[in-house]
């Protein structure tokens, strides 16, 4: 019944991948001299849009639609005339093939499309597709892919067997191996509900806020430390809300308007919420607003999955977004300001100004001889430059800086660092006995300490002055140059998506813009907000987005292949009341989670990057699984919910850093997401562990982790530390639970770490290997080297 | 991997879903061909203009040396005035500022005749192998932004940029399937120094060591190190089920040969940093076995001894950590030891690489973030200076004896032949055989490159 539909869109779809290869292809090769972000470009050819190609340049129109061999981009890429083109050597036959064909089928440009833009349409609320393989469908979403299977001649890989499936959704829902007890209970348990039950063990372990906390965090930009960032003293308690919020299961849109209102809500709590947006300033008094910049990309990026970041510049080059917009929208978010609440109790607190108060007054009683002292020598050494100085300097100078003019003051503030004297400067002048005097006064102060800050937060609150002030589009984001004046106000641009009729198209607002804002984005209407969460939960769950750029659903993006199964998602999101773990709970229970992960060799022909998910895709465990499970199997994992990050590395890796280590602990053992991260330009603050395993930096916001496979990991597995010390304790684990029998130990230590026993030949494998490593090695753990051996197996490295 | 894929993963993900396994990218290759082309190089842009060199050595010395007291002589004529001028750093305003004299005495050297202070007299012996800029200049005022300017080529550091080191580990892949394309010695300024950036972890850095671990985790613990062979052995009959059921995953390929590669980096590595073997004749020539040079010159003979097995881009920092041991605002005199520390070694390496043949096909840079003013801020130490400075380059198709550029006669500004520091980078670039315009990748569908300002290569120091 749906064939001519599916037809059409399919077609439409080719269309599109079409255009947009075309733009991959000119980007790449011509965007250099050509580009819509060249000013003038060469030869008068500009490639900014569609128009700019057929109107063309000095040497007339560049394509004629339809006619690639009168088309004078075709004939130079084709390089069959006078003019060859790129300057720098033929691109690819491919490539040339792609633009001839884009040219016959009549150039259609990307942006002449945009109010088709899939992405901006309403959510469809699709029906459930009828399939005649009902047996495959265990659930409505199975119904889209079988569907696709039947269209397409697949057959769905057969289920994982049950060790597999448990080791799957543990490590999806909680981030961490099941335990031997749990494989049993599973594996015994032959009710249809079994696995359900599973599913709701995990999602009500409080594990699961952790692992989603990981996610989630990648992408909003947690860091502990991000150069002068304030936030850095309590920004913890920010994942410690978000942990919560996942394990409550706050619904989403509440997830969401936390982050970006919390300050103004009635729950005190939401206060930890708005980390996210205190997270963004660089410095106490944020001069540069990056409060404000960071707000409107990682949010956009976050929820909108919209690349409005690029507008920064200049007004976005595919979607639908000008630079005006990402102006008006850094308005509603500039009069924000990062403010610093005290935790403690008023007990605590008045305890601190007492020692404050002491402190104060001791620095003063010590500085005012050590300064009587010197004063001789500053006018002495001072005065001398002083005279060589224009004689309007000299008089700014000695003015007393009360008495100064407003010029007066910027002559002696710029003066003030070659005025400056510094303790050499004044012992050169000193007598030995006058330099003994002169160290005696300074050692007290040195060792006087300021009592210990506080236990506090940074949140935000909206500053009345900066609200009264005006915004403007800044060229290339620089608070120096301003050019036209914005209003706060936010609308993707008038051939974008379908706005709903609310408060924020197109209307300027002095007040209330982030209410109205947030109120927009949430809006049951607003095509992307839904879409855009239920791709990211697929995402965690299949490893692939149904839409394969999560944070970017722009005209760019790729084809949707699953529009309607992603529609109706989004659809049943909003209805559930944007409940994430019933999505969770959903998605994971569908029998297309619970393929097994095996090739079929028809299947690979038709489609072999698994498109239409006729198999389970396998995936490298990630950093804090990795580091999770190790210290998992050893018995030593604590799991602690909340609270501080903690480091390995000693305080001396940080020089000029105390601050941020003072703010760290050294619980070694936790689960990784309290694992230090972040950025700072003097030293590397991420562990190498993270680093070799892809976690990033925290500088942008990052919806996929990379998976690379490297030496230094399987340096890592083999030889560090960390794995030694593991095995050991894994081991003598392993031997003891199997009251030193080692058979058994190696079914234990593959269940625990595999979730399966090991099979005949590898427990003969091992039983003799081990056997005659104890004979020849008699004070050593055979424990131990059977630990070694599990956690550097590629299955242990691998879900499946 | 082909080209095309690469771009679409590392598009697809928002800045950073590069996708890469081993350093010598050679893991998809194989997996996703089936034929095993293990040997030869492998990135990800080929040379397209002739290769001058193999590899390059990249001395960055953290904080900024003062050209006006090591390689730009100027005579003292300002020196005591106070002289108009904009500062840097701290204050920027323009205004009189007390120039301080320099305490250098200079001697020219060789057949070029080109002058050297008396702080870099064994580097002096070699001028007539070196081509010096006397002329760079940078943008950023302050040390991390201008180390970021100069690596990455991007002022800020918003869109996470790779550094020059990961640009040329990612276009041309590892020469040697042992060791990685990128190598970092010593403790650099900022560890945007060592960033793979937006190309992944893989083209990052790999920093080495010329102590008894040189790279983490490569030494087996004492306790398995008799049976690690064998262990390795049953490892991998232990995979092999797992492996044949996923033997169509790119991935598993990769894992195997990961393994691979760590076996024979533990076989190799300790090979390369053990100097047994070197003559003591050699080790002389860099300052090994004396108290200053000795730290400096043994990372210096393992930079020529990575460079003699094919490692691409070899940086070595000095005085990393902190603002960088050569920011010298205090006293000029603290630039003393730091220059007896690098000097003899220095020279020792272009000594070393010239008897053996290598300085053709080796490129040795000097660089740092920028130099310092004529003047004080009020001590006997000068301030940031990034309007004029000096760097150089010897071997690898450089002219020798070669001074090109100059700055005015107080040493403030570039004047003549200005050269920005991403022409630097573009040099290095065109002397490896790539054109610096190739060297693109498409991020959130926009083309970045690492040299996008400035003049392209300096040209006129090219043999």
């Amino acid at each position: 019944m749906a064939v001519p539909t599916l037809l059409t869109f399919f077609l439409f779809l080719a269309q599109v991948a079409s255009a947009q290869n075309v733009l991959d292809v000119l980007s790449k090769n011509c965007f250099t001299c050509h580009g819509p972000l060249i000013k003038s470009p060469r030869g008068g050819l500009s490639m900014a849009s569609g128009e700019s190609l057929k109107k063309g340049g000095g040497r007339g129109p560049a394509i004629v639609p339809g006619k690639p061999d009168e088309s004078l981009l075709y004939k130079a890429v084709a390089r069959n005339g006078e003019l060859k083109m790129p300057p720098g050597g033929p691109i690819s036959a491919e490539e040339v093939a792609l633009l001839r064909q884009w040219i016959e089928a009549g150039a259609l440009w990307p942006q002449k499309r945009q109010a088709a833009h899939w992405a901006y349409r309403p959510i469809a609320k699709p029906a459930v597709p009828v399939v005649t393989n009902r047996q495959f469908v265990f659930n409505p979403v199975d119904a889209f892919l079988v569907a696709a299977y039947e269209k397409q001649g697949l057959t769905p890989a057969p289920l994982a067997d049950k060790g597999t499936l448990l080791r799957r959704v543990t490590y999806d829902l909680v981030g961490l191996p099941p335990s031997a007890r749990e494989v049993a209970l599973f594996l015994d348990d032959s009710s249809p509900q079994a696995y359900e039950r599973v599913v709701d063990r995990l999602l009500g372990d409080e594990q699961h806020g952790v692992n989603y906390a990981r996610h989630w965090l990648d992408l909003l930009r947690y860091v502990d430390t991000d150069e002068h960032m304030p936030a850095y003293t309590g920004i913890y308690r920010w994942r410690e809300w978000v942990i919560h919020a996942l394990n409550r299961d706050l619904p989403y849109d509440q997830f969401v308007k936390s982050q970006l209102l919390g300050d103004l809500m009635d729950d005190p709590a939401a206060m930890f919420a708005v980390g996210f947006l205190a997270r963004g300033a660089e410095t106490e008094k944020d001069e540069k607003r990056l409060i404000a910049f960071s707000a409107v990309e990682t949010a956009t990026t976050a929820f909108l999955a919209s690349t409005v970041g690029c507008a920064k510049c200049h007004d976005h080059m595919f979607d639908p977004i000008r630079q005006a917009d990402y102006y008006g929208l850094k308005a509603i978010f500039n009069p924000l300001v990062v403010e610093k609440r005290i935790l403690a109790g008023p007990e605590e607190q008045a305890l601190y100004q007492v020692a404050l108060a002491h402190y104060e007054r001791r620095k003063a009683e010590l500085e005012k001889p050590l300064n009587q002292f010197l004063k001789p020598f500053q006018e002495k050494l001072q005065g001398e430059r002083v005279r060589e100085l224009p004689a309007n300097v000299q008089e700014a100078v000695r003015t007393p800086e009360e008495k100064r003019t407003p010029e007066q003051k910027k002559l002696a503030d710029d003066y003030a660092p070659i005025l400056r004297i510094d303790p050499p400067k004044y012992k050169e002048v000193m007598t030995p006995e006058q330099i003994r005097v002169y160290e005696g006064l300074r050692a007290p102060l040195e060792i006087l300490a300021r009592p210990t800050d506080l236990e506090n937060f940074w949140t935000i609150r909206e500053d009345e002055e900066l609200a009264k002030k005006k915004s403007f589009v800044l060229d290339t984001g620089d608070p120096e140059r301003p050019k036209e004046e914005v209003g706060r106000m936010f609308h993707i641009a008038d051939t974008g998506f379908d706005v709903p009729p609310g408060p924020c198209a197109g209307k300027r607002f002095t007040t209330g813009g982030r209410q109205q804002f947030v109120e927009w984005m949430l809006h049951p209407k607003n095509p992307l907000f839904a879409r855009v969460a239920v791709n990211r939960l697929w995402q965690w769950h299949f490893g692939v987005g149904l839409i394969k750029t999560p944070s970017d659903f722009g005209a760019l993006s790729e084809a949707p292949v699953h529009a309607e199964l992603l529609d109706w998602l989004a659809t049943r999101f909003v209805e559930s009341g944007y409940s994430m773990k019933a999505m969770h709970r959903l998605l994971v229970t569908s029998r297309t989670y619970q393929l097994a992960a095996s090739s079929h060799s028809g299947n690979e022909k038709i489609d072999p990057g698994n498109t239409f998910l006729w198999r389970r895709a396998i995936r490298r465990l990630t950093a804090e699984e990795i580091r999770d499970s190790i210290l998992w199997l050893s018995g030593k994992l604590d799991l602690k919910l909340g609270g501080k990050s903690f480091t390995e590395l000693p305080d001396y890796y940080y020089p000029g850093s105390r601050v941020v280590i003072g703010n760290l602990n050294r619980e070694t053992n936790r689960r990784a997401l309290y694992m230090v991260r972040g950025y700072n330009s003097t030293v590397e603050m991420m562990p190498n562990f993270l680093q070799i395993f892809d976690v990033d930096n925290g500088l942008l916001p990052n919806p996929v982790r990379t998976q690379s496979i490297t030496a230094l990991q399987a340096l890592f597995l083999m030889n560090s530390p960390l794995v030694e010390n593991a095995a050991a304790d894994f081991g003598k684990r392993l031997l003891k639970e199997s009251d030193d029998d080692l058979e058994k130990a190696i079914d234990l230590g593959y269940t625990m770490a595999l979730c399966r026993p090991g099979s005949a030949s590898e427990k003969q494998m091992l039983l003799s290997y081990l056997r005659e490593y104890k004979k020849a090695n008699p004070s050593l753990s055979a424990g131990e080297k059977l630990a070694w051996f599990l956690v550097n197996l590629d299955e242990f490295v691998f879900v499946r | 991997m082909t080209r095309r894929y690469f771009f679409e993963r590392v598009g697809a993900g928002f800045l950073g879903a590069a996708i890469g396994y081993l350093w010598t990218h050679d893991g998809l290759i194989t997996s996703s061909t089936g034929a095993d082309k293990e040997e030869g190089p492998l990135g990800q842009i080929a040379p397209r203009l002739p290769v001058k060199v193999n590899s390059v050595i990249f001395l960055f010395m953290c904080g900024g040396v003062s050209h006006i007291d090591t390689f730009d002589p100027k005579d003292n004529g300002h020196a005591g005035k106070m002289i108009d001028a904009v500062g840097f750093g701290d204050n920027q305003a323009k205004m009189l500022r007390p120039v301080i004299p320099i305490l250098r005495t200079y001697t020219r050297y060789g057949k070029s005749g080109i002058a050297v202070s008396d702080w870099f007299p064994h580097v002096g012996s070699c001028v007539d192998d070196i081509a010096f800029v006397r002329s760079m200049y940078t943008e950023e005022v302050n040390h991390f932004p201008a180390v970021i300017e100069m690596v990455t080529g991007h002022r800020g550091r918003q869109f996470n940029h790779p550094c020059l080191g990961s640009w040329i580990s990612y276009a041309l892949g590892a020469a040697n399937k042992n060791l990685p394309a990128f190598v970092n010695i010593g403790r650099p300024s900022s560890p945007v120094q060592l960033t793979g950036g937006y190309l992944g972890t893989t083209e990052a850095a790999t920093p080495f060591g010329t102590g008894e671990v040189p790279v983490e985790n490569l030494r087996t613990p004492p306790s398995a190190s008799a049976q690690r062979e064998k262990d390795l052995a049953l490892l991998h009959q232990l995979n092999a089920e797992f492996r044949e059921h996923h033997r169509t995953e790119m991935e598993i390929a990769a894992r195997l040969k990961s393994y691979e590669l760590a076996a024979r980096m533990q076989l190799s590595v300790p090979d390369l940093v053990d100097f047994a073997k070197e003559p003591e004749s050699i080790k002389s020539l860099y300052g090994i076995g004396e108290k200053d040079t000795d730290a400096f010159g043994r990372q210096l003979l393992l930079a020529r001894r990575l460079a003699e097995r094919g490692v691409r881009f070899i940086q070595i920092c000095h005085g990393g950590g902190g603002n960088g041991a050569w920011d010298a605002h205090e006293d000029m005199k603290s630039h003393g030891p730091l220059c007896r520390q690098t000097d003899k070694p220095i020279s020792g390496l272009i000594r070393d690489l010239k008897q053996r043949g290598l300085l053709s096909s080796t490129l040795v840079v000097w660089a740092t973030e920028f130099g310092r003013t004529p003047w004080s801020q009020n001590t006997t130490g000068r301030d940031h200076n990034p309007r004029g400075f000096t760097c150089w380059m010897a071997g690898g198709g450089v002219k020798g004896g070669f001074v090109l550029g100059s700055t005015d006669d107080v040493g403030f500004s570039a004047v003549e032949d200005r050269a920005y520091v991403s022409d630097l980078n573009a040099t290095i670039l065109h002397q490896m055989g790539l054109d610096h315009k190739d060297l693109t990748v498409v991020v959130n569908n926009r083309p970045v490159r690492l040299v996008e300002h400035g003049y392209g290569p300096i040209t006129k120091i090219l043999a």
